[in-house]
């Protein structure tokens, strides 16, 4: 189903409750999702890290892979959660956050209407008695007071990469057994020769704004792609 | 080793002045670490032409050449996209008849050749126009689409595509590149040209910086011809016999709020002349060029207000008188033309500014070390050019000669074969019987290819009689292959492609990616 983002209301959604599933099965059709770059470090160890263009805006966004096709994950799938570490724009799911206007920086939680964790019985209440925000939404707002500010964070960094010319189309072709071997397309990486190739104050610029570790990061993050091959192999789509 | 060529002369600011000015200091400056140094001198009181506003793809080669961003030309210069020309009425005096010209090659091209295929009654019955058969690019400008998206990169295409642009933000943009680059600018009026006994230009004078003297001399000074006309005396040869067309009346026509913006230029046939309808982001570029032998400059000027409707009454119109033709010789001595100086001929397929293109890049590549070699590189350039430019004079006359409009003199006295060149009553005679083929160009002059050729011999509806040999045409599963094909791609392509003005504002909201 369609997702349908909504801003959270007191007097629509007052009954509403939020079912939590720890295997993400919201996720499952989907085989990437945007990662933040505080991220990076601990998503290297379970997914490849790289950067695709948005189709409304063309902008460079950095995500997670978690399947090699469209429409597949083989890492949330079948109830089971082959990572340890799960990305924020995942565990946030289906709360997300919304700037109230264009020009306002405030934050504005906004809900999946359409969700299937949503119901009037089972797990947490969005509001309480009183209509005001549940302890548990309370938290979840934080996290994505938090997320926003990141989220800005992660477009400087992206923007800055685009700037120093680091970024480029990462040329693989994956080796998928009996279907023979396949192209994919769209996806960038950070180039290590021009990263090697740069100028001694940027060097020093992104040592400064702490970028090193999420670049080497994402580098060393390529690695996972044998990874979602192998869970590829053992997995059958559901 | 004789006098070695190390400072390099433009006359000129327009288009062709900075284009050369930008494309030279790129290849020959390298960054200041050359001894090849490039001034530019424009007078602020002789205004740049300011029309020249459709290009063709060499564009795109141009501008990603000199270093210029796709994103700061679509922001700064109103520039969009054009995937080819939409010619409307030509054959016949109705609106309702059109061709296609785009930029896409027929599928097949060059391997394959669909002409003879596309003729047959079923294919033509099936699959529609010529241009609309054998390409899809045809539908995508009809349906208002832009031939690329916003992922893809800076000067990448998904259909092949030119722009529209406003001249004069160009000229300023790719200045600001140039000086960039290292070219000096200066702005003085010359007024005087010093040459020595051999008639080598050795310098000019200018009204306030006095004598600029250089080894080598370069005549973007438009219309006035400063150095290859005036002072190097170079013949001019008249095309006027071929091409009628002598005057033009040009004006800007505001949109209607969101009004789609056409990817193509319009060029509507008209009593005397023809309508170009050019569509800028800001504004649309619109003119009348006509022949003043075929009508007076105020039914000239009813027409165009005709044309363009109520709008007419508020806008401002500038005639500019032309003569068709070109030099003798580009390139004379230590003097090469490059712009109007060096001809012009009517704006019809925006060929001034490939000639523009391809000579910059000719001189940019084989710029000459020394004043022997000069010699020996001037003739080959001088015998490419009038190719060229023969070429481009036989590819506008077929645009009317095919015409079935008898009723109009114009169209009539167009018609005429003494009207015609040698080259294109040959050509014509030829493709009555045998489509045309890559032979016949001479390729490596080429400005615009056989499929340019075929889109608009066929798009007015030419028709070429194979049946003396048919059994070189009995394919006919690898044609339905070709034609179906171009099916799907344009239903494919349709499906994913933004709308033109959409595209526009994205990039002006996001620019495009480099990579
Ligand atoms: C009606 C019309 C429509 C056109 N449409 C198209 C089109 O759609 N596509 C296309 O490709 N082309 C088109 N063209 C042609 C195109 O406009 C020109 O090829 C292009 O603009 C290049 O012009 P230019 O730089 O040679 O000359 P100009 O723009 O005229 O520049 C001449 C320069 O020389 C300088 N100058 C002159 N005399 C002196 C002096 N004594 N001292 C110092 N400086 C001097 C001027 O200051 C100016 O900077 C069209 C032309 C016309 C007339």
């Amino acid at each position: 189903m369609t997702s349908k983002v909504v801003p959270l209301d007191s007097v629509k959604h007052c009954d509403l409750r939020v079912k939590v599933d720890r295997s993400y099965s919201h996720i499952a059709q989907q085989n990437m999702v945007p990662l933040m770059a505080f991220e990076f470090l601990p998503a290297s160890t379970n997914f490849p890290i790289v950067f695709v263009k948005q189709s409304e805006t063309g902008k460079f966004k950095s995500v997670a892979l978690m399947g090699l096709e469209n429409g597949e994950n083989v890492v949330f799938s079948d109830g089971k959660v082959k990572t340890n570490y799960v990305p924020v724009n995942i565990k946030r799911y289906p709360f997300s956050a919304g700037a109230a206007s264009a020009d306002e920086a405030s934050m504005m939680l906004c809900i999946d209407e359409n969700s299937q964790l949503l119901n009037n019985s089972e797990g947490f209440a969005i509001f309480d008695e009183g209509g005001q925000p549940s302890a548990e939404t309370t938290e979840v707002t934080q996290l994505l007071t938090d997320i926003l500010a990141r989220d800005v964070a992660s477009d400087v960094f992206v923007d800055f990469l685009v700037e120093h010319n680091l970024i480029e189309p990462a040329e693989l072709t994956l080796s998928l057994g009996e279907e023979g071997k396949r192209k994919i397309n769209g996806i960038y990486k950070i180039s290590e020769e021009a990263l090697n190739e740069l100028d001694d104050d940027v060097v020093l610029q992104l040592y400064h704004h702490k970028y090193l570790p999420a670049i080497y990061a994402h580098l060393a993050s390529l690695g996972q792609f044998n990874r979602l091959l192998q869970l590829k192999a053992n997995f059958t789509p559901s | 080793m004789s006098k070695l060529i190390k400072k390099i002369v433009i006359v000129g600011g327009g288009t062709a002045g900075w284009i050369t000015a930008a494309m030279l200091a790129k290849q020959h400056c390298r960054g200041g670490n050359s001894d090849v140094s490039i001034t530019l001198i424009e007078s602020d009181d002789i205004p740049t032409v300011g029309v020249g506003e459709g290009t063709f793809p060499t564009m795109r080669k141009t501008l990603s050449t000199i270093g210029i961003s796709e994103t700061d030309l679509i922001r700064r210069c109103d520039a969009t996209f054009k995937q080819g020309a939409k010619f409307v009425s030509w054959r016949l005096n109705s609106d309702k008849e059109f061709y296609y010209h785009p930029f896409n090659v027929p599928s097949g091209y060059g391997k394959f050749d669909l002409t003879a295929y596309w003729q047959k009654d079923e294919n033509r019955h099936q699959y529609g126009r010529f241009a609309e058969a054998v390409d899809f690019q045809d539908q995508i400008c009809e349906a208002g689409l832009a031939p690329k998206k916003i992922v893809t990169p800076e000067y990448q295409s998904i259909l092949n595509y030119a722009y529209h642009f406003d001249a004069v933000k160009v000229a300023k943009l790719i200045q600001e590149k140039a000086v960039e680059l290292g070219v000096q600018h200066v702005v003085d009026k010359v007024i005087d040209v010093g040459q020595n006994a051999n008639e080598y230009i050795e310098f000019v004078v200018c009204e306030k910086s006095g004598k600029i003297s250089g080894d080598f001399f370069v005549d973007c000074s438009g219309f006035a011809a400063l150095l290859i006309g005036k002072t190097m005396k170079v013949p001019f040869l008249p095309t006027n016999k071929i091409l009628f067309n002598d005057t033009a009346i040009a004006t800007q026509v505001p949109y209607d709020d969101e009004e789609d913006i056409a990817c193509h230029t319009i060029a509507t046939g008209k009593e005397a002349g023809w309508i170009w309808d050019i569509g800028l982001s800001s504004r649309k570029g619109m003119g009348y060029v006509y022949s003043s032998n075929h009508t007076s400059d105020e039914n000239a000027m009813r027409t165009l207000e005709q044309h363009i409707g109520p709008k007419a009454k508020n806008l401002s119109f500038r005639k500019i008188p032309f003569n068709s033709g070109y030099r003798e010789k580009f390139w004379h001595k230590n003097c090469v033309a490059i712009g109007l100086s060096a001809g012009f001929l009517e704006p019809l397929e925006a060929s001034a500014l490939i000639l523009v293109d391809n000579s910059v890049e000719w001189i940019s590549e084989r710029l000459p070390t020394d004043f022997n070699s000069m010699e020996i590189i001037a003739k080959q350039f001088n015998h490419g050019f009038t190719k060229k430019w023969q070429a481009i004079v036989d590819f506008l006359k077929l645009h009317y000669v095919l015409t079935e409009r008898t009723d109009e003199v114009y169209w009539r006295d167009n018609m005429q074969p003494e009207s015609m060149s040698e080259r294109l009553i040959e050509s014509l005679a030829l493709w009555k019987h045998h489509p045309p083929h890559l032979n016949d160009t001479d390729a490596q002059y080429d400005v615009f290819p056989i499929a340019s050729i075929q889109y608009v011999l066929y798009g007015l509806n030419f028709k070429t009689d194979v049946s003396a040999q048919h059994y070189l045409y009995n394919d006919d599963k690898l044609a339905q292959q070709h034609f179906q094909h171009n099916l799907k791609m344009q239903a494919k392509i349709q499906a994913s492609l933004p709308n033109h003005r959409a595209l526009i504002n994205m990039i002006k909201e996001h620019g495009l990616q480099k990579i």
